[in-house]
């Protein structure tokens, strides 16, 4: 997969647990665990602007872009 | 949801009628085959005033061929019995739904099919399978190709469905 998603890696610099992610952004930790394991076909931008605001961080923290 | 349930039960009385049917003629057969019920030696069958015993043994087996086609009919209707079923319990997406609609389609181009070649053959047979049916055909054959477009387009819409799923 071309797109990758670094969440874990931000959840664990920020000491934050998915639950509590979920809670804040307002998803549920079953489309957070999609999310998470790369199973998404698509992130809406007003999720990743509730991420981005929730961990402090930009978006390329979290998405990183790897050649196949 | 209630246009649904009038077509649900319209079906459902269509589909018991026809397997009514079914069985009583499976039972009469059956009891003429066994000699439970006695045929009288002077009884004819006969369609469109033309005995049946005056067939060949393989006009016989064609028109008997022709005739089973009709069952493919009652296939189709178990078929979309289900769909109505899923549709129902508001099951839409699912791969049962594709896979009838497709059969159905197929069912429906054969049945078509044997309607149209009754027709061309029926000089053949004493016009003994001439049905009276003329564009019926036709419109079975339409009527299983826009079946197979359905199935075809819910088969994207399933896709996209999973798609908008996937979408956090």
């Amino acid at each position: 997969m071309a797109i990758v998603v670094n969440l874990d890696v931000m959840l664990a610099k920020r000491k934050m647990k998915s639950k509590e992610l979920a809670e804040i952004i307002g998803i549920t930790t079953a489309n957070l665990s999609i999310l998470k394991s790369g199973k998404a076909k698509a992130i809406r931008f007003s999720t990743l602007e509730a991420i981005c605001e929730a961990l402090d961080c930009q978006p390329a923290d979290i998405l990183e872009f790897k050649e196949n | 949801m209630k246009k649904i349930k009038i077509l649900k039960n319209i079906i459902d009385f269509i589909w018991w009628l026809s397997i009514t049917a079914i069985v009583i003629l499976f039972f009469i057969l059956l009891g003429t085959l066994t000699g439970i019920i006695e045929v009288s030696p002077n009884f004819r069958f006969s369609i469109n005033e033309t005995d049946l015993d005056n067939l060949t043994k393989i006009q016989q087996i064609i028109l008997i061929i022709l005739h089973l086609t009709k069952l493919l009919l009652i296939y189709s209707l178990y078929l979309f019995r289900q769909i109505i079923h899923n549709f129902n319990s508001l099951k839409i997406f699912n791969n049962l739904i594709i896979k009838n609609f497709n059969l159905i389609g197929y069912n429906l181009i054969v049945v078509g099919f044997a309607f149209i070649l009754s027709d061309f053959i029926a000089p053949l047979f004493n016009n003994i399978i001439y049905m009276n049916f003329h564009g019926f055909g036709v419109g079975l054959i339409s009527a299983g190709l826009f079946s197979i477009v359905l199935s075809e387009i819910f088969k994207i819409a399933k896709t996209q469905k999973q798609e908008n799923d996937l979408t956090i």
